[in-house]
Protein backbone atom coordinates (compact mmCIF):
# COMPACT_ATOMS: atom_id res chain seq x y z
CA UNK A 1 0.00 0.00 0.00
CA UNK A 2 1.75 3.56 -1.38
CA UNK A 3 1.65 6.24 1.49
CA UNK A 4 0.39 9.59 1.11
CA UNK A 5 3.82 10.70 1.13
CA UNK A 6 4.67 8.99 -1.68
CA UNK A 7 1.52 9.48 -3.61
CA UNK A 8 2.33 13.21 -3.43
CA UNK A 9 5.66 12.81 -4.28
CA UNK A 10 5.07 10.61 -7.11
CA UNK A 11 1.98 13.61 -8.45
CA UNK A 12 4.55 15.95 -7.48
CA UNK A 13 7.53 14.72 -9.92
CA UNK A 14 4.93 12.65 -12.68
CA UNK A 15 3.27 16.68 -12.83
CA UNK A 16 6.35 18.56 -13.42
CA UNK A 17 7.12 15.68 -15.84
CA UNK A 18 4.20 16.18 -17.95
CA UNK A 19 4.29 20.09 -17.60
CA UNK A 20 8.16 20.01 -18.88
CA UNK A 21 6.76 17.84 -21.70
CA UNK A 22 3.69 20.21 -23.00
CA UNK A 23 5.11 23.29 -22.28
CA UNK A 24 5.78 24.94 -25.40
CA UNK A 25 8.03 28.57 -24.71
CA UNK A 26 7.74 29.83 -28.58
CA UNK A 27 5.94 33.00 -28.70
CA UNK A 28 4.22 31.56 -31.51
CA UNK A 29 3.16 28.67 -29.83
CA UNK A 30 1.55 31.45 -26.81
CA UNK A 31 0.10 32.80 -29.96
CA UNK A 32 -2.40 30.52 -30.58
CA UNK A 33 -3.72 30.47 -26.97
CA UNK A 34 -4.32 34.01 -27.26
CA UNK A 35 -4.93 34.73 -31.18
CA UNK A 36 -8.44 35.90 -30.50
CA UNK A 37 -8.09 38.68 -27.65
CA UNK A 38 -4.57 40.09 -29.25
CA UNK A 39 -6.26 40.50 -32.71
CA UNK A 40 -8.97 42.80 -30.86
CA UNK A 41 -6.46 45.13 -29.78
CA UNK A 42 -3.79 44.83 -32.74
CA UNK A 43 -7.79 46.32 -34.68
CA UNK A 44 -7.21 49.22 -32.61
CA UNK A 45 -5.76 52.73 -33.39
CA UNK A 46 -4.02 52.69 -29.79
CA UNK A 47 -1.40 50.76 -30.16
CA UNK A 48 -0.39 52.63 -33.89
CA UNK A 49 2.24 55.63 -33.37
CA UNK A 50 2.50 58.78 -35.68
CA UNK A 51 6.31 59.25 -37.03
CA UNK A 52 5.96 62.56 -35.27
CA UNK A 53 5.72 60.75 -31.83
CA UNK A 54 8.15 58.19 -32.66
CA UNK A 55 10.83 60.96 -33.28
CA UNK A 56 9.65 62.91 -30.22
CA UNK A 57 10.07 60.12 -27.87
CA UNK A 58 13.45 58.91 -29.70
CA UNK A 59 14.97 62.19 -28.02
CA UNK A 60 13.53 61.05 -24.33
CA UNK A 61 15.78 58.64 -22.32
CA UNK A 62 12.95 58.08 -20.30
CA UNK A 63 10.78 56.82 -23.39
CA UNK A 64 13.36 53.69 -23.65
CA UNK A 65 12.54 53.44 -27.15
CA UNK A 66 13.58 50.55 -28.95
CA UNK A 67 12.50 50.27 -32.83
CA UNK A 68 12.73 46.89 -34.86
CA UNK A 69 13.01 46.73 -38.26
CA UNK A 70 11.12 44.19 -39.84
CA UNK A 71 12.17 44.43 -43.38
CA UNK A 72 14.55 42.32 -45.45
CA UNK A 73 18.33 43.27 -44.84
CA UNK A 74 18.42 44.72 -48.31
CA UNK A 75 15.34 46.78 -47.74
CA UNK A 76 16.80 47.72 -44.81
CA UNK A 77 20.34 48.67 -45.70
CA UNK A 78 18.41 50.98 -48.62
CA UNK A 79 17.29 53.51 -45.08
CA UNK A 80 16.78 52.44 -41.91
CA UNK A 81 15.57 54.95 -39.10
CA UNK A 82 18.73 55.70 -36.85
CA UNK A 83 18.81 53.69 -34.13
CA UNK A 84 16.69 50.89 -35.60
CA UNK A 85 17.75 47.20 -35.48
CA UNK A 86 16.69 44.91 -37.91
CA UNK A 87 14.68 41.96 -36.95
CA UNK A 88 13.46 38.87 -39.19
CA UNK A 89 10.09 37.41 -38.53
CA UNK A 90 11.29 33.89 -38.37
CA UNK A 91 13.43 34.34 -35.62
CA UNK A 92 10.56 36.38 -33.62
CA UNK A 93 8.67 33.24 -34.26
CA UNK A 94 10.96 30.89 -33.03
CA UNK A 95 11.70 33.31 -29.56
CA UNK A 96 14.62 34.18 -30.94
CA UNK A 97 14.36 37.40 -29.50
CA UNK A 98 16.49 40.62 -29.24
CA UNK A 99 17.78 41.89 -25.90
CA UNK A 100 14.70 43.80 -24.51
CA UNK A 101 13.51 44.83 -21.41
CA UNK A 102 10.58 44.54 -20.15
CA UNK A 103 10.25 48.16 -19.66
CA UNK A 104 11.33 49.10 -22.83
CA UNK A 105 8.39 50.38 -25.35
CA UNK A 106 9.09 49.04 -28.64
CA UNK A 107 8.02 50.25 -31.53
CA UNK A 108 7.95 47.39 -34.70
CA UNK A 109 8.49 48.65 -38.20
CA UNK A 110 8.37 47.45 -41.95
CA UNK A 111 7.63 48.83 -45.28
CA UNK A 112 3.77 49.59 -44.15
CA UNK A 113 2.12 47.66 -41.25
CA UNK A 114 2.16 43.65 -42.33
CA UNK A 115 5.14 42.35 -41.05
CA UNK A 116 5.01 44.78 -38.28
CA UNK A 117 1.14 43.59 -37.37
CA UNK A 118 2.87 40.17 -37.23
CA UNK A 119 5.66 40.70 -34.89
CA UNK A 120 3.46 42.96 -32.68
CA UNK A 121 1.39 39.71 -32.29
CA UNK A 122 4.30 37.28 -31.12
CA UNK A 123 5.97 40.21 -29.04
CA UNK A 124 2.76 41.06 -27.10
CA UNK A 125 2.27 37.07 -26.63
CA UNK A 126 5.89 36.69 -25.56
CA UNK A 127 4.73 39.00 -22.87
CA UNK A 128 6.06 42.29 -24.00
CA UNK A 129 3.35 45.29 -23.15
CA UNK A 130 4.38 48.33 -24.21
CA UNK A 131 4.65 46.81 -27.96
CA UNK A 132 3.16 49.71 -30.63
CA UNK A 133 3.20 49.69 -34.69
CA UNK A 134 4.48 52.72 -36.32
CA UNK A 135 1.86 54.20 -38.38
CA UNK A 136 2.15 53.62 -42.34
CA UNK A 137 5.33 52.24 -41.15
CA UNK A 138 8.42 53.61 -43.29
CA UNK A 139 6.84 54.81 -45.86
CA UNK A 140 4.33 56.93 -43.45
CA UNK A 141 7.96 57.93 -42.01
CA UNK A 142 9.14 58.88 -45.43
CA UNK A 143 6.15 60.76 -45.99
CA UNK A 144 6.63 62.71 -43.49
CA UNK A 145 10.38 63.54 -42.84
CA UNK A 146 12.08 62.65 -46.79
CA UNK A 147 10.55 64.87 -48.73
CA UNK A 148 9.64 64.44 -52.37
CA UNK A 149 11.06 62.02 -54.47
CA UNK A 150 12.48 59.48 -52.36
CA UNK A 151 8.20 57.97 -51.80
CA UNK A 152 6.75 56.87 -54.82
CA UNK A 153 3.02 56.17 -55.81
CA UNK A 154 3.51 55.13 -58.94
CA UNK A 155 5.29 51.70 -57.71
CA UNK A 156 2.99 48.72 -56.66
CA UNK A 157 0.71 48.24 -53.77
CA UNK A 158 0.46 45.03 -52.22
CA UNK A 159 -1.74 44.02 -49.17
CA UNK A 160 -1.13 46.21 -45.99
CA UNK A 161 0.98 47.97 -47.96
CA UNK A 162 4.36 46.08 -47.20
CA UNK A 163 5.93 46.35 -50.61
CA UNK A 164 8.46 48.60 -50.73
CA UNK A 165 7.67 51.93 -52.49
CA UNK A 166 10.47 54.20 -51.90
CA UNK A 167 13.90 55.01 -53.86
CA UNK A 168 17.27 55.41 -52.80
CA UNK A 169 19.99 56.09 -55.18
CA UNK A 170 22.70 54.06 -53.33
CA UNK A 171 22.13 51.94 -49.53
CA UNK A 172 22.62 54.67 -47.44
CA UNK A 173 21.15 52.99 -44.21
CA UNK A 174 20.78 55.54 -41.33
CA UNK A 175 23.20 58.10 -43.92
CA UNK A 176 19.77 60.02 -45.21
CA UNK A 177 19.22 63.23 -43.93
CA UNK A 178 15.00 61.33 -42.75
CA UNK A 179 16.74 58.75 -41.19
CA UNK A 180 17.57 60.88 -38.12
CA UNK A 181 15.23 64.44 -38.38
CA UNK A 182 16.18 67.31 -36.48
CA UNK A 183 13.39 67.11 -34.01
CA UNK A 184 13.42 70.78 -34.97
CA UNK A 185 10.98 69.66 -37.71
CA UNK A 186 8.34 68.83 -35.34
CA UNK A 187 7.75 72.17 -34.49
CA UNK A 188 4.04 73.49 -35.01
CA UNK A 189 3.39 70.21 -36.27
CA UNK A 190 -0.19 68.22 -34.33
CA UNK A 191 -0.34 64.60 -34.26
CA UNK A 192 -2.45 62.50 -31.90
CA UNK A 193 -0.39 61.16 -29.01
CA UNK A 194 -0.70 57.88 -27.86
CA UNK A 195 2.04 57.61 -25.32
CA UNK A 196 1.61 59.03 -21.65
CA UNK A 197 5.51 58.66 -20.09
CA UNK A 198 4.84 58.19 -16.41
CA UNK A 199 7.51 58.35 -13.42
CA UNK A 200 7.61 54.96 -12.94
CA UNK A 201 7.87 53.75 -9.74
CA UNK A 202 10.53 51.14 -8.28
CA UNK A 203 9.16 47.79 -7.64
CA UNK A 204 9.25 46.21 -4.41
CA UNK A 205 10.00 42.15 -3.88
CA UNK A 206 8.44 40.20 -0.94
CA UNK A 207 9.68 38.61 1.66
CA UNK A 208 10.06 35.43 2.37
CA UNK A 209 7.76 35.11 5.54
CA UNK B 1 -6.23 35.05 -17.17
CA UNK B 2 -3.99 35.14 -14.05
CA UNK B 3 -3.05 37.67 -12.82
CA UNK B 4 -6.64 38.49 -11.39
CA UNK B 5 -7.61 42.00 -12.02
CA UNK B 6 -9.08 43.21 -8.80
CA UNK B 7 -9.62 46.37 -9.54
CA UNK B 8 -13.45 46.07 -10.26
CA UNK B 9 -13.61 45.45 -6.32
CA UNK B 10 -12.57 49.20 -5.48
CA UNK B 11 -10.26 50.57 -2.87
CA UNK B 12 -11.87 49.10 -0.10
CA UNK B 13 -12.00 45.53 -1.68
CA UNK B 14 -8.53 45.42 -3.17
CA UNK B 15 -7.58 46.27 0.41
CA UNK B 16 -9.64 43.63 2.02
CA UNK B 17 -8.02 40.99 -0.47
CA UNK B 18 -4.64 41.76 1.15
CA UNK B 19 -6.00 41.54 4.74
CA UNK B 20 -7.46 38.07 4.28
CA UNK B 21 -4.58 36.71 2.11
CA UNK B 22 -2.58 37.70 4.69
CA UNK B 23 -4.32 36.56 7.61
CA UNK B 24 -4.70 32.75 5.41
CA UNK B 25 -0.33 33.29 5.38
CA UNK B 26 -0.13 33.94 8.81
CA UNK B 27 -3.01 31.27 9.63
CA UNK B 28 -0.90 28.78 7.61
CA UNK B 29 2.50 29.57 9.02
CA UNK B 30 1.03 28.83 12.37
CA UNK B 31 -0.20 26.17 11.98
CA UNK B 32 3.09 25.17 10.82
CA UNK B 33 4.49 25.89 13.91
CA UNK B 34 6.12 28.38 12.50
CA UNK B 35 5.19 30.89 15.57
CA UNK B 36 7.15 28.89 17.64
CA UNK B 37 10.89 30.27 17.81
CA UNK B 38 11.96 26.97 19.49
CA UNK B 39 10.51 25.13 16.39
CA UNK B 40 12.56 27.39 14.13
CA UNK B 41 15.62 27.66 15.97
CA UNK B 42 15.66 23.67 16.00
CA UNK B 43 16.49 23.84 12.23
CA UNK B 44 19.85 24.92 13.03
CA UNK B 45 20.30 21.94 15.08
CA UNK B 46 19.32 19.81 12.93
CA UNK B 47 16.23 18.68 15.07
CA UNK B 48 13.87 19.37 13.37
CA UNK B 49 13.76 19.93 9.67
CA UNK B 50 10.06 21.90 9.20
CA UNK B 51 11.01 24.89 8.14
CA UNK B 52 12.85 23.34 4.91
CA UNK B 53 10.17 21.03 4.68
CA UNK B 54 7.56 23.71 4.65
CA UNK B 55 9.27 26.22 2.81
CA UNK B 56 10.59 23.93 -0.04
CA UNK B 57 6.85 22.12 -0.07
CA UNK B 58 5.67 26.11 -0.82
CA UNK B 59 8.07 26.47 -3.27
CA UNK B 60 7.78 23.28 -5.00
CA UNK B 61 3.51 23.89 -4.95
CA UNK B 62 3.66 27.50 -6.19
CA UNK B 63 6.17 26.59 -8.87
CA UNK B 64 4.27 23.63 -10.11
CA UNK B 65 1.11 25.51 -10.25
CA UNK B 66 2.90 29.02 -11.99
CA UNK B 67 4.41 26.93 -14.16
CA UNK B 68 0.84 24.55 -15.22
CA UNK B 69 -1.13 28.13 -15.38
CA UNK B 70 1.65 28.80 -17.77
CA UNK B 71 1.42 26.29 -20.04
CA UNK B 72 -2.51 26.08 -19.97
CA UNK B 73 -2.39 29.47 -21.18
CA UNK B 74 -3.84 31.31 -17.95
CA UNK B 75 -0.74 32.90 -17.14
CA UNK B 76 -0.57 36.79 -18.55
CA UNK B 77 3.22 36.50 -20.56
CA UNK B 78 5.54 38.81 -18.86
CA UNK B 79 3.42 39.54 -15.25
CA UNK B 80 5.27 37.59 -13.31
CA UNK B 81 7.65 39.68 -11.81
CA UNK B 82 11.35 38.37 -11.76
CA UNK B 83 13.58 40.47 -8.47
CA UNK B 84 16.56 41.21 -10.48
CA UNK B 85 19.48 39.49 -8.94
CA UNK B 86 22.38 41.47 -7.21
CA UNK B 87 24.49 38.80 -6.27
CA UNK B 88 27.07 40.02 -3.35
CA UNK B 89 23.91 42.29 -1.85
CA UNK B 90 22.48 38.91 -1.31
CA UNK B 91 24.94 36.92 -0.48
CA UNK B 92 25.73 39.94 2.68
CA UNK B 93 22.35 39.92 2.78
CA UNK B 94 21.77 36.25 3.36
CA UNK B 95 24.18 36.12 5.83
CA UNK B 96 23.12 38.63 8.22
CA UNK B 97 19.46 37.10 7.61
CA UNK B 98 20.72 33.86 8.63
CA UNK B 99 22.70 35.04 12.04
CA UNK B 100 19.55 37.02 12.66
CA UNK B 101 17.00 34.30 12.04
CA UNK B 102 19.41 31.70 14.44
CA UNK B 103 20.13 34.46 17.04
CA UNK B 104 16.21 35.54 17.57
CA UNK B 105 14.86 32.27 16.30
CA UNK B 106 12.55 34.01 13.63
CA UNK B 107 12.34 35.75 10.19
CA UNK B 108 10.44 38.60 9.50
CA UNK B 109 7.12 36.96 8.97
CA UNK B 110 7.35 34.26 11.16
CA UNK B 111 7.84 36.75 13.98
CA UNK B 112 4.94 39.38 12.98
CA UNK B 113 2.70 35.46 13.68
CA UNK B 114 4.20 34.94 17.19
CA UNK B 115 3.43 38.49 17.94
CA UNK B 116 -0.04 37.72 16.89
CA UNK B 117 -0.34 35.12 19.66
CA UNK B 118 0.77 37.37 22.10
CA UNK B 119 4.45 35.75 22.44
CA UNK B 120 7.10 38.56 24.11
CA UNK B 121 10.35 37.09 22.07
CA UNK B 122 8.05 37.51 19.16
CA UNK B 123 7.13 41.41 20.43
CA UNK B 124 11.14 41.49 21.08
CA UNK B 125 12.12 40.23 17.76
CA UNK B 126 9.77 42.64 15.68
CA UNK B 127 10.99 46.18 17.95
CA UNK B 128 14.48 45.27 16.83
CA UNK B 129 13.38 44.51 13.29
CA UNK B 130 11.93 48.29 13.14
CA UNK B 131 14.78 49.72 14.80
CA UNK B 132 17.09 47.71 12.39
CA UNK B 133 15.03 48.63 9.58
CA UNK B 134 15.18 52.60 10.83
CA UNK B 135 19.08 52.57 11.08
CA UNK B 136 19.20 50.98 7.61
CA UNK B 137 16.88 53.51 6.10
CA UNK B 138 18.95 56.31 7.51
CA UNK B 139 21.99 54.74 6.27
CA UNK B 140 21.30 53.40 2.97
CA UNK B 141 22.86 56.25 0.99
CA UNK B 142 26.13 55.79 2.02
CA UNK B 143 26.27 52.14 1.07
CA UNK B 144 23.46 52.79 -2.22
CA UNK B 145 26.39 52.12 -4.85
CA UNK B 146 26.73 48.62 -3.01
CA UNK B 147 23.04 47.68 -2.91
CA UNK B 148 22.31 48.64 -6.63
CA UNK B 149 25.52 47.80 -8.80
CA UNK B 150 27.40 45.47 -6.99
CA UNK B 151 26.84 42.03 -8.65
CA UNK B 152 23.69 43.64 -10.85
CA UNK B 153 23.26 40.22 -12.77
CA UNK B 154 19.62 41.84 -13.86
CA UNK B 155 16.05 39.53 -14.16
CA UNK B 156 17.97 35.89 -13.81
CA UNK B 157 16.10 32.86 -13.78
CA UNK B 158 18.32 29.41 -13.38
CA UNK B 159 16.70 28.42 -16.68
CA UNK B 160 18.88 31.18 -18.25
CA UNK B 161 22.08 30.71 -15.95
CA UNK B 162 22.10 26.61 -16.78
CA UNK B 163 20.72 27.11 -20.45
CA UNK B 164 18.12 24.84 -20.18
CA UNK B 165 14.82 24.59 -20.73
CA UNK B 166 12.13 26.14 -18.13
CA UNK B 167 10.06 22.54 -17.45
CA UNK B 168 13.59 21.01 -16.88
CA UNK B 169 14.45 23.59 -14.00
CA UNK B 170 11.13 22.55 -12.26
CA UNK B 171 11.68 18.80 -12.73
CA UNK B 172 15.08 19.09 -11.25
CA UNK B 173 13.68 21.58 -8.64
CA UNK B 174 10.96 19.08 -7.55
CA UNK B 175 13.65 16.23 -7.45
CA UNK B 176 16.02 18.20 -5.75
CA UNK B 177 12.92 18.76 -2.76
CA UNK B 178 11.79 15.48 -2.57
CA UNK B 179 15.59 14.22 -2.13
CA UNK B 180 15.91 16.84 0.77
CA UNK B 181 13.00 15.76 2.39
CA UNK B 182 14.29 12.37 2.35
CA UNK B 183 17.44 13.30 4.03
CA UNK B 184 15.73 15.91 6.17
CA UNK B 185 13.86 12.85 7.87
CA UNK B 186 17.13 10.47 8.26
CA UNK B 187 19.05 13.66 9.48
CA UNK B 188 16.12 14.37 12.39
CA UNK B 189 15.50 10.53 13.25
CA UNK B 190 20.00 10.98 13.65
CA UNK B 191 19.72 13.73 15.41
CA UNK B 192 16.71 13.38 17.37
CA UNK B 193 18.80 10.93 19.97
CA UNK B 194 21.73 13.10 20.20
Amino acid sequence: MLSTRRLAAGAALGGALVLWIIHSPEPASRLAARQSSLEKKLASEEIRIDPAEVLELSYNPAARLKLLDLRDENEYNLFHIAGSRRVGLEALACGDLPPLSRDDRVVVVSNGEGRAAKAWLLLSAAGFEKVYILAGGIHGWLKAFAGPGVFDEGMPKCPFDDCRRYRFDAALGDRHPAADPDPEVLTGRTFPRKIELKTPRKRVSGSCG
Amino acid sequence: MLPLDLSGLGRAGIDLAYVVTGFCFGFVLEQAGFGNARNLAAQFYLRDMRVLKVMFTAIVTAMLLLFGADVMGLLKPGALYINPTHLWPGIVGGIVFGVGFVIGGYCPGTSIVSLATLKLDGLCFVVGMVLGMVCFGETVSRFRAFFETSGNLGELTLAQVFGVPQGLVVVLVVAMALGMFWAAERIEAYFATR
